[in-house]
């Protein structure tokens, strides 16, 4: 009997020295989970209070607190998605590599395959609707593609473009403008039915145009060059982009500034509707695609390489600062 | 004939020709010191990988396509201002010709700005234009410093070659395996001097070099093992003072060391004619072999001492002391070498070299502590003055032997248990935060303040370069082209995607990556073309100026190699990583396309750590084991066996639990440690039970049975476990941070391990064996 307390301390040894040395649990990690800072967005749209973006691999992030947490949407497809747009105010159209065209109606929370031609090697490389739901979908080689009914169904438009790549479109009004590859520059006034060429400022690459708040058109691309014209694009002026860097993307925010990002980290802003472009202390990245205006005056989002950062911008804009 | 009968004609034997035995002794002693001074350090690096891991498979049968693992980086960092400066260049020229010139270096592999396969690109209307960074011609005119400027972002080298803030500028290099002058293999830590020469000639005030690389690292390792040598000499000189105030014979004490010493000799000799090296692991065990020749020397001289006390001429003296600690002694010695013969179970050359010579080495103290020590004592002669001192200084320890005596009696017994259980609960607790592999960045071998991990982290910094790489091969089979089939590469690129969104991954690099950027380079760099094309002629464009020198496919494409940089090289984050790599493979693989673990250098701690991890259960059962069945063999009693291994169990859970606390992993030094420290810490408890069965053979009880043992072995228990806790503790100073941690543990527990022989065994033998008197069970009565 007297032995019982030193048997039971050896049991408990064995015990202790087997717990000790079992598996060890491999400690908790957060889980696996593809995060937007680490891929490349080619593009982001606000719908409402959200923030839809679109990129590589087709990933497609939603933010519904003006860009601070991002979630990924269910794609169905694993190609670069390299364009967005709003449709209406709870429909958005993506287009991408093999010609694929997603559509959502619920914000982009779920997305369906339109249309797409896997085997053509033509990808998008832009979309945009007007207000009645007439779509443009354009891409490598002159392709165009429409849509009369909001982004259901697509028929191919292509217009004379010697197989150029058809880059960015823009609208004025009834005018319709498309910027493309080695100096293509397109315009229709008839709602993109029909299309004759510009004579184009540059020889090079363009790879966006857009609409200022004052009506004029700015032409940007290759190697930091930017033309403005104010007259639906019959003549154009250089503007001086203080910059070699390739320019790749534009947005006029809401309060009617212009901002052209790109190459090496480019930011210029513009406060005279594109007339002058200054340069601006913005946080370092390699490659900028698009920027977005936040709710938070002075807060800016800035897309690209590296999914996406932000941005506030610390001083107070006024013509008086060009350097 | 009786065992005791052998051991008797074998005492008889040994002392009617002891003047032969000593006259072979010296000569064998001659030649091994002749043959040590052929010893050569061999730090290779295959010795240090677990070879027969499957990740290291892998790595072996790819080393020679991707290369990479060798390579070495010298930055020159400015405190103040940017690169673009006359003076700073010339430097950077400099040293870009003396890394060229560095024998084993792979020329046609260095790069830096100077170097002609740096060139910069850019896209203009007609096409693409591209140079040279430094203009030819270039002479530091601030114009041309300028041109420096606007080319070098071009380059897209900022954060690779050039610092992300323009401070610095890398020289990078590949070293070959052989020396191209000698056909031999690549003497790193010469290559590693060469570089530190570089450092010497260049750094200034305001211009720091860094110097990172695996060359430069073994060659760090290696000097940080040949400071060992200090060591040596440092716990040498404590154990002689020891010895001496242990003794009060300045006679005992030189017999002690010199005693101790031989079997060294002897280990360093023979290593050579088995074709050893010494390695940084390895050369610690001098040291240990030392530490433990001298514990055992002190049980011999302290039993002869007895003998002399009472009495005895020196040469019955030394007949009676080798017959009372043949079995004890042997015993003791065959547990150690068990300790480090069950580390062989780490499927690792390096750590089975140390086994094998440890085992060796334990063997030689047998022969030199048993043979040799007791010969020698055979004519020490003491001067009566010493032995009438030694006589007092024997009573001197009662005062404490009593009082353990008293730990015998049930109710302290279960005190003790009580206590015991206790601490026990509290190191189980920690000790299930004990994890394996390493902790932190930099070269673990080393501390973290150590100039090749400050160099590291400085390179880390100022550059966007990662130095925790985990290889992944993607092995293609019977496809033709594997690079420019859009399946293959789009799975890949999924893999890329993936594993960038895996916790603990700073970034990934793979073909396919690579091969979007420069689809959108042929595309005006429009980022929008940053895809894989599924036509295989425009993809095929996409990867053909990809060299196979950037380590991301091989000349048929067969393989490719995905690096993935994860920000630490935590034993938690290795293995999440090779987890999610693995869920990955498991979904993906195919007939045509397999995804092997691993390589880099983040592949080798994975495998380490898996080998380690997967003999950690199996050592610790054989080494229990096998000292409960050698105790058992001899004792004939599984209460008496537990007694001895029960407060082993303990010690090694504590143990854990320390290395829990102190933030040291379980990896290739500290599990040997566990087993080496369990097989030395047994002697405590074998020599002391050894007594207490002898008395109790005697018809004893046990506390007059546990008194003796404590009278005749105590004192040289306490004291050789405290000499060798010194002795090991001096290598915590060690420049290499696992021989310190190496050093620290092991210290802890031959401590730990007396404490739980002179407390823990007597509570246990009380309530396992009970106090009454016992008949004898031994075979050995006499």
């Amino acid at each position: 009997m007297h032995r019982i307390p030193g048997i039971l301390f050896v049991l408990l040894v064995i015990a202790a020295v087997g717990f000790t040395f079992s598996q060890r649990p491999t400690p908790e990690m957060p889980a696996t989970e593809v995060r937007i800072e680490h891929l490349l967005i080619l593009d982001a749209q606000r719908i409402g209070s959200r923030i839809v973006a679109v990129g590589e691999r087709g990933y497609i992030f939603l933010s519904d607190d003006d860009g601070q947490q991002w979630r990924r949407a269910v794609s169905p497809f694993e190609t670069l998605l390299t364009a967005l747009a709003v449709v209406d105010h709870q429909t958005l159209v993506a287009v991408g590599h093999d010609a694929r065209i997603l559509r959502s109606n619920d914000r982009g929370e779920t997305w369906t395959e339109v249309f797409s031609a896997p085997d053509a090697e033509e990808p998008l490389l832009a979309v945009q609707f007007d207000a009645k739901g007439r779509g443009f979908a354009l891409g490598a080689y002159g392709r165009l593609m429409t849509s009369a009914d909001a982004g259901r169904n697509w028929t191919r438009n292509d217009p004379d473009a010697n197989e150029l790549h058809l880059n960015a479109m823009a609208a004025i009004e009834a005018d319709r403008f498309i910027a493309g590859e080695a100096g293509t520059l397109l315009r229709s006034d008839d709602h993109g039915r029909n299309w004759s060429a510009l004579d184009t400022p540059y020889e090079g690459s363009f790879f966006g145009i857009l609409a200022t708040a004052d009506g004029a058109l700015l032409l940007y691309g290759m190697r930091g060059h930017v033309f403005r014209s104010r007259d639906q694009g019959e003549s154009w002026e250089e503007v001086d982009s203080d910059t070699r860097a390739s320019l790749f993307g534009a947005r006029v925010t809401p309060d009617g500034r212009v901002f052209l990002v790109g190459q090496n980290g480019t930011v210029r802003v513009s406060t005279d509707h594109g007339q002058s472009l200054q340069r601006l202390p913005a946080p370092s990245g390699n490659l900028w695609t698009t920027l977005l205006a936040t709710e938070t005056p002075g807060r800016y989002l800035l897309f690209g390489e590296d999914g996406v950062q932000e941005w506030i911008m610390e001083k107070t804009l006024n013509p008086a600062d060009k350097p | 004939m009786t065992f005791r009968g052998f051991i008797d004609r074998s005492a008889d034997w040994l002392f009617a020709w002891r003047v032969p035995f000593l006259v072979m002794f010296v000569l064998t002693t001659l030649v091994f010191a002749a043959s040590a001074t052929r010893l050569q350090v061999d730090a290779g690096f295959e010795k240090m990988i677990p070879l027969q891991h499957a990740y290291m498979k892998t790595f072996l049968a790819y080393r020679d396509s991707f290369g990479g693992a060798n390579r070495i980086l010298v930055a020159l960092i400015r405190d103040e201002g940017e690169i673009y400066d006359a003076r700073f260049l010339d430097t950077l020229r400099s040293v870009t010709d003396e890394v060229f010139f560095i024998p084993g270096v792979d020329r046609a592999t260095v790069t830096s700005l100077f170097t002609p396969n740096v060139r910069f690109i850019e896209v203009v209307e007609a096409g693409f234009a591209g140079g040279n960074v430094i203009p030819a011609g270039f002479s530091g005119t601030p114009s041309e410093l300028a041109t420096v400027r606007e080319n070098v972002l071009k380059s897209g080298q900022v954060g690779r070659l050039v610092a992300n803030d323009h401070r610095g500028a890398l020289v990078s290099a590949e070293l070959l395996g052989t020396d191209p002058e000698t056909g031999a293999r690549l003497d790193l830590p010469r290559v590693a001097a060469q570089l530190e020469e570089i450092r010497e000639r260049h750094a200034s005030d305001g211009l720091n070099v860094h110097i990172i690389g695996f060359a430069k690292a073994v060659g760090d390792i290696t000097d940080g093992a040949r400071g060992v040598v200090v060591f040596f000499g440092v716990s040498f000189a404590i154990t002689a003072l020891l010895l001496f105030w242990y003794s009060g014979s300045v006679r005992l004490a030189a017999l002690t060391l010199v005693s101790a010493m031989i079997p060294v000799v002897w280990l360093l000799g023979l290593l050579p004619i088995l074709g050893f090296g010494i390695d940084p692991m390895s050369i610690l065990l001098p040291f240990l072999i030392f530490a433990i020749a001298v514990s055992h020397a002190v049980q011999m001289t302290h039993a002869w001492r007895l003998e002399v006390i009472a009495g005895a001429a020196p040469l019955e003296a030394a007949r009676n002391a080798f017959r009372k600690l043949f079995v004890p002694a042997t015993m003791a010695l065959t547990t150690t070498a068990v300790g480090f013969l069950v580390i062989m179970r780490i499927e690792i050359d390096m750590v089975r070299e140390l086994a094998l010579t440890a085992g060796l080495g334990v063997a030689l103290i047998l022969i030199t502590n048993l043979l040799l020590l007791s010969v020698l004592l055979s004519w020490t002669r003491l001067p009566a003055r010493e032995i009438e001192r030694a006589a007092r200084r024997e009573h001197a320890g009662d005062w404490l032997w009593l009082r353990l005596k008293r730990l015998v009696e049930p109710r302290n017994a279960r005190m003790v248990l009580a206590l015991t259980a206790a601490i026990l609960l509290a190191a189980v607790w920690q000790a299930r935060d004990l994890h394996t592999g390493d902790f932190g960045t930099g070269v673990p071998e080393l501390r973290a303040d150590s100039r090749y991990n400050l160099d590291s982290a400085a390179i880390t910094d100022a550059f966007s370069i990662g130095v925790n790489v985990l290889s992944v091969i993607v092995q293609s089979r019977g496809v033709d082209g594997a690079c420019t089939d859009f399946g293959i590469m789009d799975t890949i690129d999924r893999f890329e995607t993936t594993l960038r969104g895996v916790h603990g991954v700073q970034t990934v690099i793979g073909l396919p990556g690579v091969a979007k950027v420069i689809n959108a380079g042929w595309n005006e760099g429009h980022p929008a073309w940053r895809a894989l094309s599924r036509n295989p002629t425009v993809l095929s464009q996409a990867v053909s100026p990809v060299d196979t020198g950037t380590g991301l496919l091989n000349t048929d494409c067969s393989a490719m190699q995905v690096l993935i940089f994860t920000q630490d090289h935590d034993g938690a984050t290795i293995a999440h990583v090779v987890n999610e790599v693995k869920r990955f493979r498991e979904q993906h693989r195919s007939a045509e396309l397999d995804f092997l673990l691993a390589s880099g250098n983040v592949g080798v701690m994975a495998a380490t750590n898996e080998a380690v991890d997967a003999a950690s259960v199996t050592i610790l059962l054989l080494v229990f084991g096998t000292i409960g069945l050698l105790f058992f063999a001899e004792f004939r009693s599984w209460r008496a066996t537990l007694c001895i291994v029960v407060p082993l169990m303990i010690v090694a859970v504590m143990c854990s639990a320390l290395m829990a606390v102190l933030g040291i992993g379980l990896k290739v030094s500290t599990l040997p440690v566990i087993a080496i420290s369990v097989g030395i810490g047994v002697d405590y408890g074998i020599y002391l039970y050894e007594r207490m069965a002898f008395r109790f053979d005697h018809g004893d009880a046990l506390p007059e049975a546990f008194l003796h043992a404590l009278r005749q072995r105590g004192t040289a228990v306490m004291f050789t476990a405290a000499t060798m806790s010194i002795g090991v503790g001096t290598w915590v100073f060690s420049a290499l941070k696992f021989q310190a941690d190496m050093g620290l543990l092991m210290a802890f527990m031959f401590l730990v391990n007396m404490l739980a022989a002179l407390i823990l065994l007597p509570a246990l033998a009380s309530v396992l064996l009970g106090n009454g008197h016992r008949p004898s069970r031994s075979h050995r009565a006499r």
